[in-house]
């Protein structure tokens, strides 16, 4: 444990309550760069309350759990990714798995989370959106995202999410974002695997197309 | 890739499942040659990229719920001493079904029904009533003291229901202290048949929290629980307001809010998601991604491919 803490504490000063969040990315490593046993060990000391430990799981994975909540609903990830921390927080002490994992259970609470705040909002919307909440809900044009040189992250997962259905998208940000197998994705929505894949396949069949038509207007 | 012109000269693009597959696996971006799946490529590239500074300005509030949480959850040192061998977990669920179901079948509905028996009854009746097509009440929103254990399977289930309740979460903390139904009135008759029914299969387990209410009442009239029970077929006549019988209507006095409905987890389709039906799933299969509702896939070994 001593080892595994003078890496983290090494990597980032992690003192949470004195440096703030933003050293949790500071000099970061690329992800998943633990063994597996470097790994447990991070995971049993944040089931043990020590907070450094908590604080690595969280900086791995909330960035990307971001997006995905992002790219479904903007307008409550931040909310809802709250929720979910203090969800994973709540049962960590039960959690037994790897990195990989921790990382589908983390997503799987997040799609929870955002299945429980569509389901919500569905019943309480009364009044009738008009378009211009629906323009100011839209995701970039694949021609505003592709004139960039470099394509923000979360501009990416967003624009996905608006071109795909709700369950390609799942599909394809899961598979992306939560570095998902087919099979997992496919438990995590109560499909099979082979549902996944054929789901997978047309939507970047879909994406391809999108921006197929982008290339062909601009090249 | 490949692609062909169809019969209007409109370019189609085909990608077969494989290359699919490798375009959604992290680090396969490279196999993309085809211009239009190299855009595809560039664009998973992208989502995989680490965070800007401006998508982490307001984590820390999120890592402030996660390390409270943590904190306000069930105590570390705890927690060790609690966990249970799978087999004993899977008994003692089964246990609790068995008895939950027999005591709402055979007058603890009322308890039920108002959410008053303790947390791993009450989510035993919810969840086997629902079945039935009744909503109950599960333990976390009927009552605050679930007396679950932290680490029994049964418990986990609810976990992350009851963390959905962001602010509340943590006053959750699964207690083996808290209180259960009132043994003199209303859950009498229930909680007689179902200390009956556990000793036909598993021999009467009066240290269960269920029961201490039992045995408390049984003891302040003086009697062994089974004189107790034998007396009392029926409540205590001065306990009318608590008649199971008379006012064990689930349906309209347990209605429990949507999200405690065990049964309420059915397909989201209209909401743009897919169906989501594991959350009451019993971790009968020892998963341990199905630990906690969250874990449904949080299986170490499938991750660790």
């Amino acid at each position: 444990m001593g080892e595994t803490s003078s890496y983290i504490l090494s990597d980032v000063t992690l003192n949470i309550e004195a440096t703030g969040v933003d050293l949790l990315w500071v000099d970061r490593p690329e992800r998943r760069t633990d063994a597996d046993g470097e790994f447990s060990s991070i995971l049993a000391a944040a089931q043990g309350g020590e907070e450094w430990a908590a604080a690595a799981l969280f900086r791995d994975l909330h960035p990307r759990v971001m997006r995905f909540l992002r790219a479904r609903d903007a307008h409550v990830a931040e909310d809802l990714a709250s929720e979910v921390w203090v969800a994973v927080a709540t049962s960590l002490g039960d959690f037994q798995g790897d990195e990989r994992g921790f990382g589908a259970w983390v997503f799987t609470i997040a799609r929870r989370r955002l299945i429980d705040h569509f389901r919500t909002s569905t019943r309480r919307r009364t009044d009738v959106a008009d378009d211009e909440t629906f323009a100011e809900l839209a995701a970039p044009e694949a021609t505003e995202l592709l004139a960039l040189d470099r394509v923000a992250g979360a501009d990416a997962a967003a624009w996905v999410a608006s071109v795909l259905s709700p369950e390609q998208a799942d599909v394809v940000l899961l598979r992306v974002l939560g570095d998902l197998e087919a099979e997992q994705v496919g438990e995590l929505m109560g499909r099979s695997a082979n549902w996944v894949r054929v789901t997978q396949h047309r939507a970047l069949r879909k994406l391809a197309e999108r921006l197929d038509s982008h290339v062909a207007v601009t090249r | 890739m490949s692609e062909r012109n169809d019969r209007e000269g409109v370019l189609h693009r085909f990608v077969t499942r494989d290359q699919a597959e490798r375009l959604l696996s992290a680090g396969s971006s490279e196999l993309a040659p085809d211009a239009g799946f190299a855009d595809v490529a560039s664009l998973f590239s992208a989502m995989r990229e680490p965070a800007t500074p401006e998508e982490t300005v307001h984590a820390h509030a999120a890592l402030a719920a996660f390390t409270a949480a943590l904190r306000d959850g069930p105590s570390p040192a705890e927690a060790p001493a609690r966990k249970l061998p799978a087999k004993a977990k899977f008994v003692k669920r089964k246990a609790f079904a068995a008895m939950a179901t027999t005591a709402v079948l055979f007058g603890g509905a009322a308890a039920a029904a108002t959410g008053s028996l303790p947390g791993p009854v009450q989510d035993g009746v919810s969840k086997s009533l629902s079945h039935l097509g009744m909503d109950l009440p599960a333990a976390h929103d009927a009552t605050d003291n679930s007396p679950v254990a932290p680490n029994d399977t049964t418990t986990t289930i609810d976990a992350v229901p009851a963390a959905n309740d962001i602010g509340g979460a943590h006053d959750d903390a699964p207690t083996v202290t808290a209180p259960g139904p009132d043994a003199d009135g209303a859950a009498k008759k229930g909680l007689c048949t179902a200390y009956a029914a556990s000793s036909d299969s598993s021999g009467k387990n009066l240290d269960s929290p269920a029961f201490h209410d039992l045995t408390d009442a049984a003891s302040k009239a003086g009697k062994s629980v089974d004189d107790y029970c034998a007396d009392g077929a029926t409540p205590a006549k001065t306990e009318d307001a608590g008649k199971p019988a008379d006012t064990g209507k689930p349906d309209q006095t347990g209605k429990s809010d949507e999200t405690g409905k065990p049964a309420d987890t059915g397909k989201p389709e209209n909401t743009g998601t897919t169906g989501d039906d594991k959350t009451g799933k019993p971790a009968d299969t020892g998963k341990p991604a199905d630990t906690g509702k969250p874990a449904d896939t949080g299986k170490p070994d499938k991750g660790a491919k």
